[in-house]
């Protein structure tokens, strides 16, 4: 048992635009694209902030976490249609996680499945690494 | 006078895209529909004017260029009954790469012109040095 606990030390933050290919599958899929990649000694997020960048269409983010190539679909996020426009905000969605820890290797990717999305919706993962 | 600028992929627009325009360009130019406690209260009867034939114009033009559309666009409805589009730019994460990759390479060049520099500055150096031992050893 170690002498004393563990606790992230090193601010680590990612952010990516989702691909701009659709992608439905929920444990092969071919265009997830990486937002967060855990340090050497593993790593913690607090929190995913999903913004869109322009008006959005009903549908679904995935979100998986990555362990030696193989994706395992931890969170689904339903994105609303909302109009966004000189005057109006666009649509997004904070989440936040007590225990959200990633093993050294690990990386936190994400797709979208409905044409409207592509390329529209950005994350950004606050997190850090222990 | 108005104009409205939107941010979407082609496959989004609307008859719901095209509503939500009309009533935020009622709310936010013409403040009409709010209420005092906040609720949303909208009538057609409160339209200005001439804004239905304006506004039907533009969304009808913004639809009719998105048809020929691939790629995200800026759509701009304005009060003269036209829409503008021009395409937005949405970097993917594999441009953001490629960006991120070209910046390295020229900043490793940058860092490679630097060292070599310094060892220019090195080589006139002692070939400075030598030729005055050799002057005033003549």
């Amino acid at each position: 048992m170690a002498a004393s606990p563990a606790y992230s030390s090193t601010v680590n933050i990612g952010s990516a635009v989702v691909s701009a290919t659709l992608d439905t599958s929920l444990t092969a899929p071919t265009h997830a694209v990486t937002v967060f990649t855990a340090g050497a000694s593993g790593s913690q997020s607090y929190e995913v902030k999903y913004q869109a960048l322009g008006t959005t269409v009903a549908g679904v983010i995935n979100v998986f976490r990555v362990n030696g190539g193989t994706y395992y679909l931890i969170e689904q996020i339903l994105v609303g249609a909302v109009t966004s426009s000189t005057t109006a905000v666009a649509w997004s969605t904070v989440r936040q996680y007590a225990n959200d820890n990633f093993k050294s290797g690990d990386t936190l990717a994400f797709t979208v499945t409905i044409a409207g999305l592509q390329s529209l919706i950005a994350a950004t993962v606050k997190g850090a690494d222990y | 006078m108005w104009t409205e600028t939107t941010s979407l992929h082609p496959d989004a627009w609307s008859d719901k895209v095209e509503a939500d325009l009309r009533r935020t360009v009622l709310m936010h130019r013409f403040h009409l529909g709010a209420l005092p406690h906040g609720e949303i209260h909208y009538r057609l009867e409160d339209e200005p004017e001439g804004f239905a034939a304006a506004f039907d114009a533009a969304a009808a033009s913004a639809r009719e260029q998105l048809a020929n559309a691939t790629v995200h666009q800026n759509v701009t409805l304005s009060s003269d009954g036209t829409a503008t589009l021009s395409p937005m730019v949405v970097r993917t994460a594999e441009e953001y790469a490629a960006h991120e990759a070209a910046h390295a390479a020229l900043r490793a060049m940058a860092v490679d012109r630097a060292s070599r520099q310094a060892e220019w500055d090195a080589a006139v150096q002692a070939h400075y040095e030598s030729d005055l031992q050799r002057l005033a050893g003549a």
